[in-house]
């Protein structure tokens, strides 16, 4: 009788889409404009005008347009990265021009439980009105909570209208939102937010805090600063404030954090804006944010936005155009504190009109090269006039390759620059209003195209960029296979600085051998924001000559990219993808959290344009084994499955590696025994096994952590007779994140680049016939001292009773060598350092290259069935392992020269392991290195060899050589 | 969160009052009531000792006018075999009632007594769920008022109401609370001796429901209620049971949707007279259908005593296990006056 009675009663509630009676989102915000042009159906039968540039979409996903922007929601069965399903917002942009987003789902807490899982679309096509999608399902762990989103557009909209529902079916109460989560990536979209001490700069986002730290702000804004960027922003209808949280990695913005309890539904009204023009494109996040502050106006009752004008001027000529020339961020100074309300970067004619909250004193601080230049008071007027800024320099750069031939060839490369005195240094270091890292000095956003940070690709043909007036060191570079050449030059404001280069190739790799980085990202992943362009010319740069494109879970190969730029014959690229698992699902035994599997490489691939994810499967919720079941007929029976950074830190709750996710243990025996190790023996598709990778990531990165972590597990991996052959790779998102090329692979291809044939250089691959480092060419051959000898391969060597070792070291004369290792399951030696090895006098030579050649006795270094890795480089920096988890985690991080668990980070018990940092002292033998590769720790290794002593086969000899 | 803290330290202050107010005024207790009190009189509105009487020695106090005011079916129930002792009539004294304590909002399941009573009185509850795998908590703490009149011997209509009401739940590290009041409950209650064997045997049925539109949420229409068969009986000198068969109804409607829940209950309290003044209680619920499943064997522990004249006190602790039911713990501690 209850029921009966619960069902007669009408309720105080609104409508709602739930049960069918569903309005327009936002009618209070009204749009203009003279021609709309509606469309909603499959991307493929979109008019090209209305087509976004860098997207995401599929051919059966949906897309709403109406000539003014343009949003693809995804297929119902097409999920893409946090999304457990379609129906979410995947390409949004002004119509015709660049998507910037990644994806932009909705959740209801932060259990992969509380993502909207839809699985029903509908389309409502109510032209020339709207038109307007639905999505209803429930939450993806909470069968008895539903949930909807509509999407809506009109025909003038400036922005797309969505409102979502979520009722509690369930019989607990529980702690909700309904929010839009924008997967930024960290080197994507910066979001804007308005309020005191932010704007681009945000409270760290701790997931353990939370609800700490999920505030309301008026709207928020976003956009990636780049040069050709689109803006976004997203503004609460239902509510006055819009709360979440926000981070370079992720925005969550919707309703308050909220007891819902059973049989309550939850609603929020919201518009997403997009703006970009040929007059709005690259300008900050301000288009939309002028949107917005009109908006609230009209929802709200807010007064009206004032308007500020005025121009950037530097040298008495306009200036603008980029976020490096000029960036205007303009703050509310009321009794509430100073916050900021709106950021625009001015057109290319250093005009600029933004708006900003009405009736509050306001100031503009003009940042110029990143560096904030002045502080104004806004006149009441909103009129600036001129702003001056001060003119940078002109560099005109190019580098030359002199390889003995005449005339030098221009090149592609990379060159840096470093403040040269310390008044430099102060006056040019700079920051994106405060938010990513300083740069010193600031040429543009770290994560932006060239320039950024304080470096710039050079094209062949000579490139020209703004810099700072000072005095700097210049290093120029092209791999480490070039030499490296400064100059020292002093800039002057307004004036034109040519400066040229010339390097010297370095013969460091086995005649015929290809070189190689087979991890790299470019804008295809949802966490890089740089363009194919620089992507590739990034590549020539760094001197690599074949690329695997592994970006993440979309396969993407850059051939129209490598076609566009003529460099087809300077690099081959083997279309790829990283599998990058974001949904933790994997219960492990002992663990309280859910985990993921980590990230794996696959290639080759081969992309399809008009498939989800490129025609990527989904990876989410299986372990190795499966997805390495999913993955092996797409990449053929020469394929390549990699294992990417095996024991990498945890990012934002999600292991980024395999081994560290289930716990592996390198000092305990593989064995199915219900131990973490026993994890790598389980077929849980039924055909491979989760340990069935045929490569392993051993170098990731210039830097040294990774590969000090992940040599300990690949060496228990190897004694254990578990055979795979080890990489070193960039994983670059940037130019600057890490540099493209280091660390880097040289592999005996069988071909060479006009002849490139994959199969063999993968078969290479896989069968350990190449060596890997940063900077560091190690290899080696077992047979007699007088020769011939055998190199490197995963065929088992009977030795004769006098056979060697012959290890031979090479290495740029900027790149520091301080001693040799062998490896067997024994444990390490160090065979030769210091006086035993070359060191060449002039870094900047040609000279010393050949820092080893030395033969070994085999009998010295084993006496029963063993592999033998050889390394080359730097020592490692001491390191301890305070967890206990039999790989290091902890180094001298107090610089105290002990480590001890002073050393460790505070609430933590273990860690970090860091690299020593870049080096000041010209005489350290780090420093030119370090000029050009920021934390470079030059590290070299040769691929295993296995010896078979007895000459019965080879037996592994298990850890510890028992 | 704040507020538990709060109701912990209210618990506590009220436990340490009342042990303190026994301590003052009692010396120690005798193993057995000092004085049997004189014939069974009629129990239905049994009367409590007068305000004018020592907690020590309830059972002494003069019991004349009850039997007259009240004689209906109950004031009917002829000399007993049993030794003519009040305290074994289950509705002799209100300290033998179940301790009442409920799973679902507001307590609207909570398990009650045959007997009829006209009483007013004020409960704080608790309740917890800490589930660690399912990455949820919730703890709640409410006060609660309430009235209960017999407007016949054998009928007995109330109301409650709650307020104000804490919440907070978590699921992972997503955290909220609210603060609260409503709803308001009315209840009613038929109750007659069944006179079993020559025994006092109480039946009843009693129906309580939760009345819409008088919670702070007024944009989620909530209903729920208990339709309960109740028998309360003496099972040998100072033992008292209460068993109770029936449904716990709720439905929710809003916007979104609506839900319906009902679950079968049947459980038994088995109160046990420890001194005049003072009951001690076990009792076990099992319910299924709640959670589209088998939800619970409710195991609970109470306590209740009279405190001075009408003045009582209850406290009671309840932990479901077995079932679908996440609930860790519920708690309530309350204060009662007999009109």
């Amino acid at each position: 009788m209850v029921a009966v009675a619960a069902l007669g009663l009408p309720g105080c509630s609104e409508k709602t889409c739930l049960q069918g009676q569903c309005s327009t989102p936002c009618k209070q915000v009204t749009f203009t404009c003279d021609s709309p042009n509606l469309y909603i159906g499959p991307v493929s039968g979109a008019p090209a005008a209305l087509q976004l540039k860098g997207g995401n979409a599929a051919a059966n996903d949906i897309m709403l347009a109406n000539g003014s922007v343009t949003a693809v929601i995804s297929q119902i069965n097409a999920p893409i990265d946090l999304a457990p399903t379609g129906g979410n917002l995947i390409d949004y942009g002004p119509a015709g021009g660049l998507d910037d987003i990644t994806l932009i789902y909705q959740l209801a807490g932060i259990l992969p439980d509380d993502a909207f899982a839809y699985n029903q679309l509908d389309i409502e096509d109510q032209r020339p009105d709207f038109v307007a999608l639905t999505v209803t399902g429930t939450l993806d762990g909470r069968s008895d909570v539903k949930v909807l989103t509509r999407y809506e557009l009109r025909g003038c909209d400036g922005g797309l209208r969505v409102r979502s529902e979520l009722f509690n079916g369930s019989p607990d109460i529980q702690a909700f939102t309904i929010a839009d989560s924008s997967h930024w990536g960290k080197r994507r979209d910066v979001p804007f937010v308005p309020l005191q001490a932010q704007g681009y700069v945000h409270p760290k986002l701790e997931l353990l805090k939370l609800s700490e730290i999920w505030k309301t702000q008026d709207y928020v804004g976003a956009a990636t600063p780049n040069t050709a960027s689109s803006s976004y922003g997203m503004l609460a209808c239902s509510e006055r404030r819009i709360a979440g949280v926000n981070d370079l990695e992720i925005s969550a913005l919707g309703t308050p954090l909220q007891i819902v309890r059973p049989g309550k539904t939850l609603s929020l009204e919201r518009m997403v804006y997009t703006e970009s023009s040929p007059t709005t494109a690259g300008r900050g996040p301000a288009p939309t944010v002028d949107r917005m502050l009109q908006a609230r106006s009209e929802l709200f009752g807010d007064t009206s936005p004032r308007g500020l004008r005025g121009r950037i001027m530097a040298g008495g000529m306009p200036f603008g155009g980029d976020v490096r020339r000029a960036s205007l961020m303009v703050f509310a100074n009321d009794s509430t504190g100073r916050r900021p309300v709106n950021v625009v970067v001015p057109n290319a004619d250093g005009t600029f009109v933004m708006s900003a909250v009405a009736k509050v004193p306001l100031e503009l601080e003009v940042w110029s090269f990143g560096v904030n230049i002045k502080t104004l008071p806004v006149p009441d007027t909103g009129e600036f006039g001129d702003i001056d800024v001060p003119l940078p320099a002109t560099v005109q750069a190019s580098v030359t390759l002199n390889d003995g031939a005449a005339p030098p060839s221009d090149i592609h490369a990379i060159i840096v620059f470093h403040p040269a005195d310390d008044a430099t240094r102060a006056a040019v270091t700079g920051t994106l209003h405060g938010r990513l890292s300083p740069c010193a000095p600031w040429l543009g956003p770290p994560t932006s195209d060239s320039p950024a940070c304080n470096r710039a690709l050079i094209d062949p043909r000579g490139s020209e960029l703004e810099v700072p007036a000072g005095k700097y060191l210049v290093v120029a570079t092209a791999g480490p296979e070039r030499t490296i050449a400064k100059q020292e030059i002093t800039l002057i404001a307004g004036e034109t600085a040519p400066i040229t280069f010339e390097l010297k190739p370095i013969a460091i790799r086995p005649t015929g051998w290809l070189s190689a980085d087979l991890h790299v990202h470019g804008r295809a992943s949802f966490d890089s924001s740089l363009p194919d362009a620089d992507r590739v010319r990034s590549f020539v740069a760094a001197g690599v000559d074949v690329i695997a494109a592994t970006d993440h879970d979309v396969i993407n190969d850059y051939a129209s990219t490598v076609a566009a730029l003529g460099v087809g014959d300077k690099v081959a690229v083997m279309g790829g993808l990283e599998t990058t698992q974001l949904i933790p699902f994997l219960k492990l035994p002992g663990e309280t959290l859910p985990k993921v599997i980590g990230h794996f490489n696959f290639w080759p691939l081969t992309p399809v344009p008009s498939e989800p994810r490129g025609g990527a499967p989904w990876d989410e919720r299986v372990e190795p084994g499966q997805l390495f079941d999913m993955m092996a007929p797409l990449v053929g029976a020469t394929g390549m499955m990699m294992m990417n950074h095996p024991w990498d830190e945890p990012f934002f709750g999600r292991d980024l590696g395999y081994l560290r996710a289930i716990g592996f243990d390198p000092r305990k025996p593989i064995a199915d025994d219900g131990t973490p190790n026993a994890q790598l023996l389980q077929r849980p598709g039924g055909m491979h096994r989760n340990a069935d990778w045929n490569i392993i990531e051993i170098i990731n990165g210039a830097d040294t952590p990774e590969m000090q972590k992940a040599r300990v597990l690949w060496f228990a991996l190897l004694a254990q007779g578990f055979l795979a052959s080890g990489t070193g790779n960039s994983d670059s998102h940037s130019m600057t994140d890490a540099q493209l090329g280091w660390a880097r692979n040289w592999v005996d291809a069988g071909s060479t680049l006009a002849t490139f044939d994959r199969t063999k250089f993968n078969t290479a691959l896989r069968e350990g016939r190449f060596v890997a480092g940063n900077g560091v060419v190690v290899t080696v051959e077992v047979g007699p001292a007088a020769g011939p000898r055998r190199g490197l391969g995963f065929a088992p060597f009977h030795p004769a009773a006098n056979d060697v070792l012959h290890i031979e070291v090479r290495a740029a004369p900027w790149v520091p060598v301080e001693e040799v290792r062998v490896i067997t399951s024994r444990g390490e030696k160090v065979v030769a350092s210091g006086a035993q090895l070359s060191h060449p006098v002039d870094p900047f030579g040609t000279t010393g290259v050949l820092r080893l050649q030395a033969d070994f006795s085999l009998a010295s270094l084993l006496t029963r069935d063993d592999f033998i890795v050889v390394e080359a480089g730097l020592k490692y920096p001491t390191a301890e392992d305070f967890d206990d988890d039999g790989v290091p985690d902890t180094t001298d991080n107090n610089r105290d020269g002990v480590v001890d668990r002073n050393d460790i980070e505070v609430d933590e018990d273990s860690g970090p392991i860091v690299g020593p940092p870049d080096p000041t002292d010209v005489n350290d033998a780090r420093y030119w290195m370090t000029r050009v590769i920021p934390d470079g720790y030059a590290e070299g290794f040769a691929n295993p060899l296995f010896i078979d002593i007895d000459g019965n086969g080879w037996n592994a000899p298990g850890i510890g050589g028992n | 969160m704040r507020m538990l803290p709060i109701l912990c330290i209210a618990f506590v202050a009220a436990h340490v009052n009342v042990v303190a107010a026994q301590n003052a005024a009692e010396p120690p207790l005798p193993t057995a009531p000092v004085v049997e009190p004189p014939a069974k009189v009629a129990p239905v509105t049994a009367m409590p000792p007068t305000d004018a009487v020592p907690a020590t020695a309830p059972v002494t106090a003069p019991v004349t006018p009850v039997a007259v005011v009240a004689p209906g079916p109950v004031a009917a129930t002829p000399a007993p075999l049993l030794p003519a002792i009040a305290n074994d009539d289950p509705c002799f004294d209100s300290v033998h009632d179940p301790v009442p304590l409920g799973l679902r909002d507001a307590g609207f399941d909570a398990g009650v007594g045959a007997c009829v009573r006209s009483e007013v009185t004020a409960r704080l509850g608790a309740h917890a769920i800490i589930d660690t795998p399912g990455f949820y908590g919730q703890l709640g703490g409410e006060l609660n008022f309430g009235a209960s009149f017999t407007l016949t011997p054998g009928l007995q209509v109330g109301f409650g109401y709650r307020a104000p009401e804490y919440e907070f739940a978590q699921n992972a590290v997503t955290k909220a609370t609210a603060l609260a009041y409503g709803p308001l409950q009315l209840h009613v209650k038929a109750s007659s001796n069944l006179e079993f064997g020559n025994r006092p045997v109480y039946g009843a049925v009693f129906f309580q429901a939760s009345i819409p539109y008088t919670s702070a949420e007024l944009q989620t229409v909530a209903l729920g209620g208990q339709l309960t068969g109740l028998v309360t009986l003496g099972l040998a000198r100072s033992w008292f049971l209460h068993g109770r068969f029936g449904v716990v109804m709720g439905a929710t409607s809003s916007g979104g949707g609506t839900t319906l829940r009902a679950a079968g209950r049947g459980g038994a309290d088995v109160n046990f007279n420890l001194r005049s003044w003072l009951d001690l209680a076990a009792g076990v619920d099992i319910q299924g259908g709640w959670f589209r499943s088998f939800d619970h064997v409710l195991v609970k522990l109470a306590a209740h005593w009279r405190v001075r004249g009408h003045w009582r006190v209850e406290t009671g602790v309840g932990a479901p296990f077995l079932g679908k039911d996440r609930t860790n713990v519920i708690f309530t501690l309350g204060l009662g006056r007999d009109l």
